[in-house]
Parts: C-alpha cells; sequence; structure tokens
C-alpha cells in the first residue's frame, strides 16, 4: 500500500465532499426566505441517495468490467479491486462518490422554489445510481470514449455539464417561477436572499475545487503534474471572476456582484477537463471565456425564457462544454494529452473528437433525463400547486420556517 | 382626502402593485405585519405539534383625493381577486396634509 497516495485522495475526497456545503450556501442564498430549508434539504438528501446508489449500483456501471457501453460487475462494490495501485478500493470509491454527489447537487439550484421534494428524491437516486455512472463508464471506466481518446481531466462534460443538462431539462419541463417573467415575455427580477451567503458558497467551492481537480492526479508521485493541476484551477477562476465583472460591467453599467460569483464557478468548471494538459497561459484564456460565457449565456436562458434560478446551466453546462472542448485547443502530448490540440498543430482531429464526446454524453444524458422527468410527472407530478409555490416550500412541504422569529420584508 | 388601509397576504403584493400600477396610483407606503386568522394552522417541528395562530400579511396604506378613492378599491380588490381573494380595504377621512418641501396642504399636498 502506498500511504502518502492514499492520504492524498482521502484529503481531496473530503475537500470535494465540503463542495456540498458550498453548494447548500449558494443555493440557499440564491432562493427566497420561503424556500431556504427546502433547498438545503434537496442539497443534503440528494448527496446520501447519491451515496447510497452509487455504492449498490453507480460504482459497478462505472468501473466493473470493461465493457464498452457498460461495466457489469461489481455491485455493492464486491469482489472488485482498486483501479490505483497502492491505494485501497474503499478510498477510491469515497473520491468517486463524492463526485456523483457533485453531479447530482447541481440540478438541486435550478429547479429550486418549485420542484416537488418527492419527484426530486426519485430523480437524485437515478442520476447518481445509473445516468452519472453510465456516462462515466465511457469516459472513465474504459468505455468506447475513452478508447476513442476522449479526454475529460475531472469531469468538465461527465460531471459538470451532466449535471447541467438535467438542469436545464428540469427547468424546462417545470416552466419559469410564477413572476420571473412578465405576460409580454420580458425577464423579472426574483432576488436571492442572501448575497453573504452566496459569497460564502463560492469560496467554499473555490477550496473544494483544489481536492476536485487536484485529487483527480490520484497519486502524488508526480509532483509536477500535482502543482500544474493546482495553479491552474487558481488562475482560472480568478480570471473568470475579472472577465464576468467586466462584461457585467459594461452591459449592466455596474459590476454585479452574483455574476462575478457565478464567472469563479465558471471559471473553475472550465479548467476541470484541461487543468493537467495545458499550460498557465492557456488556463488564463480558458478562464477568461469561462467568466464572460456565463454572463451572455444567463441573458441567453432569459431569452428562451428558461428560469434557471441559480444559474447552473450557464456556469456548469456552458463552461463545461467550452472547457471540455478547450481541451482539444490547448491540451498538449508534452503534458500528458492524449492527442495534440489545434494550438500545438494538432489540427482538428482532438477537437472532433472532444466534440463527439460532449455530444454523445450530453445526447444520452437529455434523452435519458427526459423520459425519468416525464415517468415522475406522471406518477407523481414535477411541479408544486400555485398555492405552495406562492406560501413557500418550506411551509408547504416541510411544515417549518427556515427565519422563524424574523421579520422578512419581501420587495416583490 | 381618505386614507385606505389594506390588509392582504404576502405573497398577494404583486398582483395588487400591478391592478394599482395599471390604475395609475402609484404612491403608497406597505408594511410587513402579523395578522391573526380565524382558523390557526397545525404545524410540526422536530416532531412537536404546534399551533401557529399569526399568519403574515401586509399592510397598504394609500392617502387619495376623495375622487381616487372608488377606482383604488376597484383596482385593489381586482388585484387581491387575481390572486386569492383574500384580504380587507378600510377607509378613514384624513383631515389634513402638508407637503414638507413646498409647505403645500391639503390635495395639493399628494
Amino acid at each position: 500500500m502506498n500511504a502518502l497516495d492514499t492520504l492524498w485522495i482521502l484529503l481531496c475526497m473530503i475537500l470535494v465532499f465540503f463542495m456540498q456545503a458550498g453548494f447548500g450556501m449558494v443555493e440557499a442564498g440564491l432562493v427566497r426566505t420561503k424556500n431556504a430549508g427546502n433547498v438545503l434539504m434537496k442539497n443534503l438528501v440528494d448527496f446520501s441517495f447519491a451515496i447510497l446508489g452509487y455504492f449498490i449500483f453507480g460504482y459497478a456501471i462505472m468501473y466493473g468490467s470493461d465493457g464498452l457501453l457498460v461495466g457489469t460487475t461489481g455491485w455493492f462494490l464486491s469482489g472488485m479491486e482498486s483501479p490505483v495501485e497502492g491505494v485501497p478500493l474503499e478510498v477510491f470509491w469515497l473520491f468517486q462518490a463524492v463526485f456523483a454527489g457533485t453531479a447530482a447537487t447541481i440540478v438541486s439550484g435550478a429547479v429550486a422554489e418549485r420542484m416537488k421534494f418527492t419527484a426530486y428524491l426519485f430523480y437524485s437516486f437515478i442520476i447518481t445510481a445509473f445516468i452519472y455512472p453510465i456516462v462515466g463508464h465511457w469516459v472513465w471506466g474504459g468505455g468506447w470514449l475513452a478508447k476513442l481518446n476522449f479526454y475529460d481531466f475531472a469531469g468538465s462534460t461527465v460531471v459538470h455539464a451532466l449535471g447541467a443538462v438535467c438542469a436545464f431539462i428540469g427547468a424546462w419541463m417545470l416552466g419559469p417561477r410564477y413572476g420571473r417573467f412578465a405576460k409580454d415575455g420580458t425577464p423579472r427580477l426574483i432576488q436571492g436572499h442572501n448575497m453573504p451567503l452566496v459569497a460564502m458558497g463560492v469560496f467554499i467551492l473555490w477550496f473544494g475545487w483544489y481536492g476536485f481537480n487536484a485529487g483527480s492526479t490520484l497519486s502524488l508521485s508526480d509532483p509536477q503534474l500535482v502543482a500544474r493541476v493546482a495553479i491552474n484551477t487558481t488562475l482560472s477562476p480568478a480570471v473568470a471572476v475579472l472577465a464576468a465583472m467586466v462584461v457585467s460591467w459594461l452591459k449592466f453599467g455596474k459590476p454585479d456582484l452574483s455574476l462575478a460569483l457565478n464567472g469563479a464557478l465558471g471559471g473553475l468548471v472550465g479548467i476541470t477537463a484541461s487543468a493537467a494538459v495545458v499550460n498557465s497561459g492557456s488556463s488564463i484564456v480558458i478562464g477568461l471565456v469561462s467568466g464572460a460565457l456565463v454572463v451572455f449565456s444567463i441573458d441567453w436562458l432569459n431569452k428562451i425564457k428558461v428560469d434557471d434560478t441559480v444559474g447552473a446551466v450557464p456556469v456548469h453546462g456552458v463552461c463545461g462544454i467550452f472547457g471540455t472542448l478547450s481541451v482539444g485547443i490547448f491540451g498538449s502530448t508534452a503534458l500528458g494529452a492524449p492527442l495534440e490540440g489545434l494550438f500545438y498543430g494538432g489540427g482538428f482531429g482532438a477537437l472532433g473528437i472532444q466534440a463527439l464526446g460532449v455530444f454523445a454524453c450530453l445526447g444520452f444524458t437529455a434523452i435519458s433525463i427526459w423520459i425519468v422527468f416525464l415517468a415522475i410527472k406522471s406518477i407523481v407530478g414535477l411541479r408544486v400547486s400555485h398555492e405552495t409555490e406562492l406560501r413557500g416550500l418550506d411551509i408547504e412541504e416541510h411544515g417549518m420556517e427556515s427565519y422563524s422569529g424574523f421579520q422578512i420584508f419581501t420587495t416583490e | 382626502m381618505k386614507q385606505i388601509t389594506v390588509y392582504i397576504k404576502q405573497d398577494q403584493l404583486p398582483a395588487v402593485k400591478e391592478a394599482l400600477a395599471d390604475a395609475e396610483i402609484y404612491h403608497f407606503t406597505v408594511m410587513p405585519v402579523l395578522g391573526t386568522a380565524s382558523n390557526a394552522e397545525q404545524r410540526t417541528f422536530r416532531g412537536v405539534e404546534q399551533r401557529v395562530t399569526l399568519f403574515k400579511r401586509m399592510r397598504m396604506e394609500l392617502i387619495l383625493k376623495d375622487s381616487s378613492v372608488e377606482l383604488a378599491i376597484e383596482a385593489i380588490s381586482k388585484g387581491a381577486m387575481n390572486s386569492g381573494g383574500f384580504g380587507r380595504i378600510f377607509v378613514t377621512d384624513i383631515v389634513d396634509a402638508v407637503k414638507i418641501w413646498t409647505g403645500e396642504r391639503g390635495d395639493r399636498a399628494l
């Protein structure tokens, strides 16, 4: 056994676990007081379902015997061996399980303030037990995309864009929150209730992302690789914050805090696919584009009238897709990429493979989650009643207030 | 001059505000208040039952010329009916008003 590698993966797993707190705080802060408890409950429960579903089915589908489409051995982890030499299976599983939890929890923010709690329970089990592991198997478990040299280092597509596609389909099927768009279609502001919580959540996510990316090296044996991942994971979000800030400043006249915070997450998602195989200069460019993309795609969602409460689709979806494609642009075989990127004279080959991978993963995710949501809709219904939505999901679904004893002033 | 005092549920405010804007009435004050209801609600918190008797309400105050009062009542009722139909409207007389900046009195001060 390799004690140092084991410690490294376990430490990074703990950091990734803490990202759950980050998601929870971002989402709680960006909803109204009347729904804060409900969205936190969803965050807590989807993680717990992720752990259970990933233990029973997920790991076997993702890392079970080398089928091209799905793995079929190792239910309940039985009879499996650790794919990382010198690291116990349990530690490797824990590291993978917190990733599954991350994919699941992305959705709760986009469908916040209107999705039924029971509907969310069904969804969160299915995504972590089946949808995420299948895509994960294609890319990381020795499936067909891995064989084609598709490269997604820590999961811009496998984790983030996958979660965002589910978020997009969910938000689109639910329809916008009451009052989010005027009768003539102009978007209206429904302001989150606690920006300090959102800011704390984003800092926690950034903090946890060092585990998410640097831990995905799965080893400390190459310190230079870990160092490159860590510095890229710092440069990209920093530049993305500045990009989102400047774009929002130019577009809306003021530097917008919530967009700058979304920008940080966009930069983190954007660098996740390529952190190991690009140099610092490329990570700055990736951050710059990611930060700007966040602001523009929030505008785009307003135009097509999909109500994404916390900006999960711009952050995890748009930046996730861009981040995965950027491997085919900035990736360098000298740094460990399987194919030479466009800017390193590799032509469009790598970019084409990356595009194919994104299309296949997200296409499969979109169709399967659409069927899942349709099934849930016909069994328990997706959306709460109009009265429940007006009064808030905290009181109606959970019988409690998040801010009992506070006089909450609404400015709606 | 009359004062119109309105009690509605918190979530009715957007609809009432919109109806007032349609009637071109823009000046009013809104206060969040707590009010009793005829039937209490049972809530369970950590397994313990609790009777809730105070509910979040909105109190709106509008001071209007006599001639605008009916228009305002109509608009408020319309907005409140569109959002559940809950609420009360009270009308009281106002003796005088002063606009501090100009010293104008009565209707001119509104």
